[in-house]
């Protein structure tokens, strides 16, 4: 291969092979999506259009699985030439994360947006009956539109040096933070569920161009159930990660990003609840067409919002900005699927009511209402977390200073719903559809009322028996003000147990029909444990923060005594070293060998970085969480030049340097220079001679010693006016610690493995409503599914 | 409770509106304010966001006594010396922004709590001496 200046070979053939194909690919999908989209929009008018439409669809998807197939193969490759690559990965990363590394940036992130969404729309295509067609033009559009942002902002560009590809060698790196086996799992389980939201957005425009609003229930429930499992497993992902590795003590931080993945999780629940009493009742035909299209039109929201700039300021975050083009294509479809949506929903509006069935008359408590106020609840809560993420892009409208939602508001405005979502979660249930007297509804009731008040006593005599509570903690409410933490907390967890009991004791009084339908009460189940340990884990937490320097130790406020022992590996940069910290409790039998992990890098600057992440030690009763954040090593920031003479002060010491000695014959190796200097703490006055070294490669420094904390280093030296580079170090690093105590933190991790398992059961249970509808007119009443005949209250 | 056809959903759009309208007005109310040291000292708020740039060569960090001090210039251009006291933020020599959280006392801007922005050093710092995009 020819070499040039920089030494660098000439990029394979192969590879710039790759990278054009993938543009090709991209534009291609481009064109396929486009020509479908038209195709499959002139079903009635051109009908033999519709099957060319429907492979122009596949052509498309293939198309954009192999431009995804050809960055991972430079990925994998490590083909720095390309731009994206070069910024993502560093050379001889471990082969997960190169794979990984695909989607840690915006281009990647969007391509694997685009192919979790043609996987969705192949496989749902086929199943949607008379839909297909209509279903088929508008998510080919939308896929297009992806990939229309890929073609402007692509993952392909190349950097040409003179005139041509070379091959660097070395990466710029993926930052040690997402060397996680998290990031492998969490981001293609996410975006999956991002990719399934567009199923549910299609059928319900198709639902409503093609004129029958009634099928298409069967066909879309197991989609919404999909995407709600996969999405909610992303969800938990998510938090468990934040949990496991990033040491700020929590698992949930209301972030926008984080906002953007929960309000199409919890509308999607909306729209599963819905399609319930559609399925179940008939009605609810206007309101599923619309409760279809919300998850997707906010995910479209909220990823504009946070790729827009809105929050460049607002946020520790750094919110990767669109290339100009991009946003605006991003924005153009925004606008198309919202702004489209209502104006079909206007034009179709009267066709749609006509297909609501006049309602039956229900006796005493029904089920239909006690339904529809949970979807009221899930809905609120859904809109109030999107309008409490758009809080800044609202104040930036009204021409007003920017504003953000902070964590603790969302608690307390989120507070509010709560009880009335427990409440039904444990009572609706219960309900018929045909209605159910409350006088026999309350026998029902009663035992998990009776065990509800006898596990929120536990509950609350165990709380109270924590050394940590102090019980003077209050929460804090808009409108209202503070109240004591504890009897809001034991309202709230008597409704937890009540939800969670409610539907144990349902569950029982259908163990006769299929096991598999138990996936809704599983789910409620799983939601009220959840909550029962957020509220726990959240209200009742205590943190404290030290500061410790290897060796030495300190009695914390929670009772430990914490001691820094040692390291685990010889090198600090050693990336599985850990630091070692015995924390002793006041009960010999308490004690506690804390790991966090630590170690130390060097970014593409050649400067030192650190990389940290908590050690956990879990109880069935608590966690105890241990976060060590980066050592404090310099009380100088930098080294400072300072003339014979002269005095330099910061960080309360200051340096006077007196004068020059030197050890040695000027010029040779092993001649020392050093800079006699005095030193003024707190603590006293005192004096050192720094030196350094004329060694082989250069000069070596050797820190003197100051006092038992203080040592100073010479950096070097300026024979001309004999200044001297000096800087002032601790003489043992001083590392921040946090530490929590989190109670009942292995209820939230419980409560979301049994939400996960049951709205897969539900998935499952409902995967038979995937069967083609090939009927070419409208059924008006579609025969009700054995269970819903059977069963008063059919399960999600 | 059984509720004629045309009124349920009517009572259940009213008590849904109402509720949507107490969120957006608390959250509008109660969300957290951005704003300029100027904002800090005439609302007197001890929970104000000050965005701006911090100057490198005025961070002076006290870890004995667990203090950082710096000074931030704000949008308004106003260049303020500001005490951080906490977990020393990661990066901090490296910010080029700095959002501070915190309000006056007794003439000082003091910060329980601070949100570090850095330069990317992923993106773009690798590209290859006089690169052209093709």
């Amino acid at each position: 291969m020819e070499l040039n200046d920089l030494h660098w070979p000439l990029a394979p053939q192969w590879a710039l092979l790759a990278g054009q194909a993938g543009r090709w690919f991209i534009l291609s999908a481009v064109v396929a999506f486009a020509l479908s989209a038209i195709a499959c929009a002139l079903p009635k008018r051109a009908p033999a259009l519709a099957r060319p439409g429907q492979w122009l669809f596949t052509i498309g998807a293939v198309c954009v699985a192999g431009a995804f197939g050809c960055l991972a193969s430079l990925f994998i490759n490590q083909q720095f030439e390309y731009d994206y690559i070069r910024d993502s990965i560093q050379a001889g990363l471990e082969l997960r994360y190169r794979v990984a590394a695909i989607w840690s940036h915006q281009e990647g992130s969007f391509l694997l947006w685009a192919l979790t969404s043609c996987v969705f729309g192949v496989l749902a295509a086929p199943r949607m009956g008379i839909y297909r067609p209509a279903f088929t033009s508008v998510y080919a559009l939308f896929v297009g539109s992806l990939a229309a942002i890929l073609a402007k902002e692509t993952p392909f560009n190349l950097s040409l040096v003179h005139g041509q590809a070379l091959l660097p060698p070395e990466g710029a790196g993926l930052t040690p933070a997402l060397q996680n086996y998290w990031v492998v799992i969490h981001p293609p389980t996410i975006f999956t569920g991002f990719g399934s939201l567009t199923v549910m957005f299609c059928a319900a425009v198709a639902a409503m161009v093609v004129g029958n609003s009634t099928d298409w229930v069967r066909m879309v429930r197991p989609w919404a159930l999909a995407s709600l499992s996969i999405l909610g497993l992303g969800l938990c992902m998510g938090g468990f990660w934040a949990y496991e590795t990033l040491g700020w003590g929590g698992f949930w931080g209301w972030d926008p990003v984080e906002n953007t993945s929960f309000v199409p999780w919890i509308l999607t629940a909306t729209f599963a609840h819905g399609l319930m009493i559609q399925a179940a009742k008939r009605g609810w035909v206007r309101a599923n067409v619309i409760l279809g299209a919300l998850p997707f039109i906010s995910f479209l929201f909220g990823t504009y919002l946070t790729r827009s700039g809105v929050y460049a300021d607002l946020s520790v975050h750094s919110f990767a900005q669109m290339n100009g083009d991009a946003l605006k294509i991003l924005l153009g479809v925004m606008s198309v699927a919202t702004l489209g949506f209502a104006a079909l929903l206007t034009r179709h509006w009267a066709g749609l009511r006509a297909q609501e069935p006049p309602r039956a008359p229900a006796e005493g408590l029904n089920r239909r209402d006690g339904q529809t106020a949970g979807v009221v609840v899930l809905c609120s809560i859904g809109l109030a977390v999107a309008f409490g993420t758009s809080v800044p892009l609202i104040e930036m409208l009204r021409r007003l200073p920017p504003k953000i939602v902070e964590e603790p508001l969302y608690h307390q405005v989120l507070g509010w719903f709560f009880p009335m979502l427990l409440l039904l979660m444990a009572v609706v249930p219960f309900l018929g559809w045909g209605g159910t007297q409350a006088s026999k509804l309350w026998p029902r009731l009663a035992m998990s009322v009776s065990l509800a008040f006898m596990g929120t006593g536990f509950a609350v005599f165990f709380i109270r028996r924590s050394p940590f509570l102090t019980g003077q903690e209050t929460v804090a409410f808009p409108f209202v003000g503070k109240i004591p933490t504890l009897p809001w907390i034991a309202f709230l967890l008597f409704l937890c147990f009540f939800a969670m009991l409610g539907n144990v004791a349902r569950m029982f009084e259908l163990k006769k029909g299929s096991k598999l339908g138990w996936g809704g009460f599983i789910a409620h189940i799983g939601i009220a444990t959840f909550m029962a340990g957020m509220l726990i884990s959240r209200g009742f937490e205590k943190k404290e923060q030290f500061f410790l320097q290897p060796g030495e130790s300190v009695s914390t406020q929670m009772g430990y005594t914490v001691e820094f022992k040692d390291f685990t590996k010889p090198s600090i940069y050693d990336r599985d070293n850990h630091a070692e910290f015995v924390m002793q409790g006041a009960d010999p039998v308490n004690q506690i060998t804390a790991q966090p992990g630590l170690y130390a890098y060097r970014d593409s600057d050649g400067d030192t970085k650190w990389m940290t992440w908590p050690f956990i030690k879990h109880y069935v009763s608590h966690d105890v969480y241990f976060s060590l954040s980066q050592p404090q090593l310099d009380v100088w920031k930098d080294a400072v030049s300072i003339l014979p003479g002269k005095s330099y002060s910061e960080g309360q010491v200051q340096v006077q340097y007196l004068h020059m000695t030197m050890h040695g014959a000027p010029g040779q190796a092993g001649t020392r220079f050093g800079a006699v200097v005095r030193v003024t703490t707190p603590t006293g006055v005192y004096q050192a001679e720094p030196t350094v070294e004329i060694g082989q490669g250069g000069l070596i420094p050797h820190v003197a010693v100051i006092n038992r904390d203080l040592v100073i280093s010479m950096q070097g030296i300026d024979a001309n006016d004999q200044s001297v580079l000096l800087q002032v170090h601790f003489a043992k690093p001083i590392y921040p610690i946090e530490l929590f105590y989190k109670p009942m933190t292995s209820l939230v991790w419980l409560g979301a493995g049994i939400l996960a398992l049951g709205v897969a059961l539900s998935a499952f249970y409902r995967r038979n409503g995937l069967e083609p509808q090939t009927a070419a007119q409208p059924s008006p009443k579609p025969a009700p599914r054995s269970d819903d005949a059977i069963v008063p209250a059919p399960q999600m | 409770m059984s509720i004629p056809i045309a009124r349920g959903p009517l009572i259940t759009g009213v008590v849904a509106a109402i509720g949507m309208g107490a969120v957006m007005m608390a959250f509008l109310n109660y969300s957290s304010p951005y704003g300029t040291f100027a904002d800090a000292r005439r609302t007197g708020n001890q929970a104000i966001h000050v965005a701006g740039d911090i100057r490198k060569d005025s961070i002076d960090n006290e870890p004995l006594q667990h203090i950082i001090r710096f000074t931030l210039k704000d949008q308004n251009g106003e260049v303020v010396p500001v005490t951080y006291t906490g977990v020393p933020p990661s990066d901090l020599s490296q910010a080029t922004r700095v959002v501070a959280i915190g309000g006056f006392q007794n003439g000082t801007f003091v910060a329980d709590r601070m949100l570090v922005k850095c330069p990317s050093k992923y993106q773009g710092e690798s590209d290859p001496g006089a690169s052209a995009k093709s």
